[in-house]
């Protein structure tokens, strides 16, 4: 790579940031005060199941949707203060998204590098700093090979791992990738996996990747939980730890429901540590 | 390579197709003003021509008469030049001449007359049999005719009196209409009724013959048709006009030309012509708009998830416009010079076809129609750019289709129907669509027909769908449920249905026109010739054309005589009526009744003629009461060499007398009375009015040394026709009373003369030539007398003579002849089906075939005419815009078997065969295409009826026969039968395409 410059990762904090959309039964509630703090420079997943709000999430960070409460910093910048050509810049110069389908972050007519070239030849030079060389960047990533074939003939994870390179291309501070590994074979997932541990560890940038592969997040240092439009639970070099939102709720994991199931009543017992969860019946009496 | 083109190379079939279409769209746009600017030309150009130079000529002379001084007409040739003239004149040609009489030949005991000339050039003009150019004061060329009369050849001398003149050359005569002569006639010899001539042959003479004789000397200009453009058009009139009155004022001479009513017929058709194509080309671009504004919006799909990415990774406004709309654009723009250079090829093609290789001109006005018609994709760009800027990036990256606001819709399809219903009511009700008053704007009406019908099908279809939706939902019919979902589901593929609407009718329109005015070109130009074929002959004295065409063709099928005087005053057919039902061309448009009804009155049954021949003639006439003064009865008679003569009975006494009057020597072979003449003028002091009867009786001829009493039928009331209401008759076969009233209308002439001359003919005339009073008309016969006839028979046109002549029964115009006619041609009309013998047979007759005529000229000429070009454009432009629908669909059927392509996955991942999916696609493209098919049909067959007749092209004219206007059903099925093969085809091909690239991985990719 030509031009790493490390340590450029932005921040990402999140504050009870709740999103309401409208539907035919009325507004749904896609995230329901998220409480999240990212630091620059580190690689996350957000895991959760289908409709847990975990694209909704990605959007709101990526600037494409406002939330309807709360308040996002990236980088100290108070996202609901910046308008929308702000935001535009934002993306153009600090911002990545890779969007799930790979087809849809590249040009299919076009050749890896000119996919790159694209990227950055977009416009709004003035909004960001120099560039990376392209050619210098998918050898940096080892995706030289793709230099100049056509997106068209390529197979998924190839597309992929190019979209990937196609939005460091920009030099964001912040990569957003949405189920970046969806469609693809292990082989592919891992390539992609191995991309974004090169992008991060070379250019310093933060990465946010949401998926419902337990394995892809597993690959992470950091996890995410997501339920529900909540952060639940996260997980930090293998160790598994359950998230106190601001107003003190607590999303159990899921082995920890299968002993106390929704709906139970705890007992909790305040150690100096921390707190222990009791069912009543299984709780010595308190004094 | 560039991304935009990259990306235009990747979307290959859809870039093509829409470059194709949007060339066709510039091309249909541009044609029309760039064939106007050709057919323009090539009709002023044919204007001018047909109108002969001695129409477009400029004649300037001396309007006193013969002058010695010609000098104020040399001036007329240094003003034209002044003014400019010769850009689009010859150099002015002074000629002059003096009358001058030949006198002292044998050959010529009362003289002759004959021109001396002087010409410039006109000696390379002559055909010289033998000699050469006078070139000495009184020198001069001779014609071989004159020549020949005269027994004066090379170097002998003719006395004229002007002098004497050698002869220096003999010459043939010359063709009077080649251009040189500019309508000048010096080849004028004639022979009066084969005796003596009484006019040679212009001698042409140097100009120094001339000097200090009195001459008329004549400036004449003529015109080069070639070298007036259609926009000199009112410099030349205004050049024109300050030359005449240049010349008139002062010079003080006279000045004559008729260019300003061939450049006004010129101009009437051009105007005709620009009408038909603006009102076309208006039809054409706004179809063109429509068809590009729904492809480029439709294709725009296809960019979606670029414009998306580019919007992602945050790009400027021009690189996301660049993306979403850069394609099209650059399309749009590359299909302008395309189509102009299509245009500017196809029209001089069209040119060198149609319109004998007039020059094709680029015109502004061909450049504004190009861009007129890429307009509509223009705009779709512009909507799209709109679109990109105001739509949320969200909504992009979804992909979330973009329905149309119900509301807008029913407001915008409200608003175009009602503005072509309320067009076509503006139409009705001023009367443009009555006929009455032919206009090139009812050419509105199939377009404006098409898209109300149109947008109530888009409507209606729907519905239709949801109730046979109903019954398939329990059926097997898996295929058909599938295509009438799509139908439902996906409004925006109706526009297809009105584009096809409005093509076919539009194209239906212009294919029964078609055959309506190949029929009618046909019917007029048979009715404007008279029969299928006619032939225009001559023959010896010797020769009765009328018993030489019976015999020819004796069952009276085939061949009809005919003879034609055409003049300045009147056109007069005669023809031989017995023949006429056969041979002549009568529509059945044209009551056949009339037909019949002008073979009954051209062929009367003549009462036997009244003929007084012999020394005296005597009569017995009660006068009652006695009148002062008294009348005096007196017979008009014709003798045998056609003179006319008086049989005088002298005054008449009150009571009853007999009254004897001496006959003309000339009777003593028989005169034919043509009128009977109580001639009374009142006294002095006396009014004009009168009241007697007289009773006429035993009218007897003296013939030699006898009486001889005249056939009782003259005592018949019958017989006879008052010249006016105020004389009444009564007869019984031995005596006729007459009461008279009026001193005016004395005049009692019989219904017929003695055979075979009628004194009165029957004559059937045109509305436009009846005169005021039919039943006492007079017509000037072929040998230039008057002729007396009734024309009581009023028709409105007439074969061969259209809306302004009359007829007469041939045999009966013979007879009628007094003298040689003049200016007379002779004819044979045949019938198509003439077997070829009858010509051989008049061959063999003696009579000599000059020319034949046959109605392809004239049908030629409707076809070339300014409104035949005119309507010419309209089908082009129909048939373009046939292509265009058929183009724009195809397209569509493409893009939205493409767009099926998740649909289809899902589709055959659940099971369904492929077979029933590509039954799906081609019975939803039928489900589109086919509504489309029929209601435009439907909108052809209404407009046709509705306004064909008020199209300037159909519209009759006075002299025409009315329009047929018959529903070619054959051709429209096969019209639309081939609009359905091919809609067909595109239609199977597109879902082959579309079943063939069906990929389940497609499941794994967001449905686009």
């Amino acid at each position: 790579m030509s031009q790493p410059t490390p340590g450029r990762g932005m921040s990402v904090h999140c504050e009870r940031v709740v999103l309401l959309y409208p539907s035919d039964e009325g507004e749904v509630a896609a995230l329901r005060g998220i409480d999240l703090d990212i630091e620059g420079g580190e690689m996350l997943a957000i895991l959760g199941p289908s409709s847990s709000g975990k694209s909704s999430l990605l959007a709101v960070l990526a600037g494409l949707l406002q939330p309807s409460s709360g308040r996002i910093w990236l980088g100290g910048r108070e996202l609901a203060k910046a308008s929308s050509r702000e935001l535009s810049r934002m993306r153009a110069a600090s911002v990545s998204l890779v969007l799930q389908d790979p087809s849809r972050n590249l040009l299919p007519y076009a050749t890896g590098l000119q996919n790159l070239e694209f990227a950055q030849r977009l416009g709004r030079a003035h909004a960001r700093g120099p560039l990376p060389d392209p050619l210098g960047l998918l050898r940096g990533l080892r995706l030289e090979q793709l230099a100049e074939r056509l997106v068209s003939v390529m197979g998924g994870g190839e597309q992929q791992q190019l979209a990937i390179a196609a939005s460091v291309a920009l030099g964001p501070e912040l990569l957003l990738l949405d189920e970046p590994t969806n469609q693809l074979d292990p082989r592919g997932r891992d390539e992609v996996l191995e991309s974004l541990r090169a992008v991060n560890r070379q250019l310093g940038t933060t990465i946010v990747c949401v998926t419902h592969d337990e394995s892809v997040a597993a690959a992470l240092p950091r996890t995410v939980r997501i339920r529900d439009g909540l952060v639940g639970a996260e997980e930090r070099e293998g160790q598994l730890f359950a998230v106190v939102a601001r107003e003190g709720s607590v999303q159990l994991p899921e082995p920890v429901l299968e002993v106390l199931p929704p709906g139970s009543l705890v007992r909790v017992r305040q150690r100096p540590d921390g707190a222990e969860l009791l069912r009543p019946d299984k709780a010595p009496p308190e004094g | 390579m560039p991304p935009i083109l990259a990306a235009l190379r990747w979307r290959l079939g859809a870039t093509v197709a829409l470059l194709a279409v949007a060339v066709l769209a510039v091309f249909s746009a541009a044609f029309g003003p760039l064939f106007l600017g050709a057919a323009d030309s090539a009709d002023l150009h044919a204007t001018l021509v047909s109108a002969t130079f001695d129409r477009t000529q400029i004649n300037a002379g001396d309007v006193t008469g013969p002058v010695v001084d010609v000098s104020p007409v040399l001036e007329t040739v240094r003003i034209a030049d002044r003014l400019g003239l010769r850009r689009w004149y010859r150099a002015g040609v002074v000629s002059r001449d003096v009358g001058t009489s030949v006198t002292d030949q044998p050959a010529l005991p009362y003289g002759a007359q004959g021109d001396l000339v002087y010409r410039p050039g006109v000696c390379a003009h002559l055909s010289f049999v033998s000699g050469r150019c006078p070139s000495r004061p009184f020198q001069a060329t001779e014609t071989a005719r004159d020549a020949r009369l005269l027994g004066l050849g090379l170097g002998q001398r003719v006395l004229t009196g002007e002098g004497t003149l050698t002869i220096t050359g003999i010459v043939r005569a010359g063709d009077a209409a080649a251009p040189y002569w500019l309508g000048d006639s010096y080849f004028n010899y004639f022979l009066r009724g084969g005796g003596a001539p009484d006019i040679l042959d212009a001698f042409f003479t140097p100009l120094s013959t001339l000097t200090g004789m009195s001459q008329v000397a004549t400036a004449q200009f003529a015109l080069r048709p070639t070298q007036v453009q259609p926009g000199q058009v009112p410099a030349l009139r205004q050049t024109v006009d300050t030359f005449q009155y240049q010349v008139r004022n002062r010079l003080d001479l006279g000045t004559s030309t008729a260019l300003g009513g061939v450049l006004s017929t010129y101009t009437a058709q051009s105007n005709q012509v620009v009408s038909i194509v603006g009102v076309v080309a208006i039809q054409l671009v706004l179809l063109t708009d429509f068809v590009l504004y729904v492809l480029v919006v439709r294709t725009a799909a296809a960019r979606r998830s670029e414009v998306a990415l580019a919007r992602l990774r945050g790009g400027s406004l021009a690189s996301v416009l660049a993306i979403g709309v850069g394609e099209p654009l650059v399309i749009l723009v590359a299909s302008l010079p395309l189509g102009l250079a299509l245009a500017w090829v196809g029209v001089q093609l069209a040119s060198r076809l149609t319109l004998g290789g007039a020059p094709v001109p680029l015109s502004l006005l061909g450049l504004l129609a190009a861009l007129a018609a890429l307009l509509g994709g223009l705009l779709a760009v512009a909507a799209g750019s709109r679109r990109l800027v105001t739509r949320p990036l969200v909504d992009e990256l979804r992909a979330a289709a973009e329905r149309p606001s119900p509301a807008v819709r029913a407001a915008i399809e409200g608003a175009a129907v009602a503005l072509a219903v309320a067009g076509l009511v503006e139409l009705a009700t001023s009367g443009q669509l009555s006929g009455g008053h032919p206009n090139p704007v009812a050419l509105f009406a199939p377009g404006l027909i098409a898209i109300a019908v149109a947008i109530v099908g888009v409507r209606l279809l729907p519905l239709a769908c949801r109730v046979l939706i109903r019954r398939t939902r329990f059926s097997r019919r898996l295929a058909l449920g599938l295509a009438l979902r799509q139908v439902i589901r996906r409004p925006a593929v109706l526009r297809q249905i009105l584009i096809l609407t409005v093509a076919v009718g539009l194209s239906g329109f212009a294919l029964i026109g078609w055959s309506v005015a190949g029929t009618n070109r046909t019917l007029r130009a048979d009715f404007d010739l008279g029969a299928a074929k006619v032939l225009r002959v001559s023959f010896p004295a010797s020769v009765n054309l009328l018993d030489a065409v019976r015999r020819a063709d004796p069952s009276g099928r085939y061949a009809m005589a005919a003879m034609e005087s055409r003049t300045a005053n009147q056109d007069l057919l005669a023809l031989d009526p017995t023949r006429l039902a056969r041979v002549a061309y009568w529509p059945s448009s044209i009551d056949p009744a009339t037909l019949r009804r002008i073979q009954r009155w051209l062929q009367p049954k003549l009462v036997p003629a009244m003929v007084l021949t012999g020394t005296a003639a005597r009569m017995t006439v009660d006068l009652s009461p006695a009148v002062s003064p008294t009348p005096d009865l007196q017979f008009s008679l014709l003798d045998s060499s056609g003179n006319a003569q008086v049989a005088d009975f002298g005054y008449l006494q009150p009571g009853l007398h007999t009254y004897t009057a001496p006959l003309p020597q000339a009777c003593l072979g028989g005169c034919f009375v043509t009128d009977l003449d109580p001639d009374w003028y009142p006294g002095l002091g006396q009014v004009g009015r009168v009241h007697y009867t007289l009773d006429l009786s035993q009218l007897e001829a003296e013939d030699g040394s006898s009486w001889r009493a005249l056939p009782g039928l003259i005592y018949h009331a019958d017989y006879w026709v008052p010249s006016s209401g105020s004389t009444s008759l009564s007869g019984d076969g031995r005596q006729l009373s007459m009461t008279v009233t009026d001193s005016t209308s004395q005049l009692v002439p019989p219904e017929a003369a003695p055979a075979p001359l009628p004194s009165r003919l029957r004559a059937v005339s045109t509305a436009a030539s009846q005169p005021t009073n039919p039943v006492h008309n007079s017509l000037q016969d072929f040998d230039g007398t008057d002729l007396n006839v009734n024309t009581s028979l009023q028709v409105q046109a007439l074969p061969n003579l259209g809306s302004v002549g009359s007829l007469i029964s041939m045999p009966l115009a013979i007879r009628a002849e007094r003298g040689t006619p003049v200016d007379t041609s002779y004819y044979v009309w045949l019938a198509a089906s003439a077997p070829a013998r009858i010509t051989a047979r008049l061959r063999a007759d003696g009579i000599r075939v000059l020319s034949v005529q046959t109605p392809a000229r004239a049908i030629a000429a409707y076809e070339e005419s300014g409104l035949g070009l005119g309507y010419r454009f309209f089908v082009f432009a129909a048939g373009a815009a046939a292509a265009l629908a058929l183009a724009a669909s195809v397209l569509a059927f493409y893009l939205t078997a493409r767009r099926r392509a998740f649909e289809l996955a899902v589709m055959r991942a659940l099971g369904v065969p492929d077979r029933t999916l590509f039954r799906a696609l081609v019975l939803e493209q039928a489900l589109v295409a086919l509504p489309g098919l029929v209601l435009g049909a439907l909108a052809a067959v209404a407009a046709a009826l509705l306004a064909l007749a008020a199209v300037p092209e159909f519209a009759s004219n006075a002299g025409q026969p009315p329009l047929q206007l018959t529903i070619p059903v054959p051709l429209l099925l096969a019209l639309l039968g081939a609009l359905a093969l091919v809609l067909g085809a595109a239609a199977v091909l597109a879902a082959r395409l579309a079943v063939a690239r069906v990929d389940l991985g497609q499941l794994r990719l967001e449905p686009r």
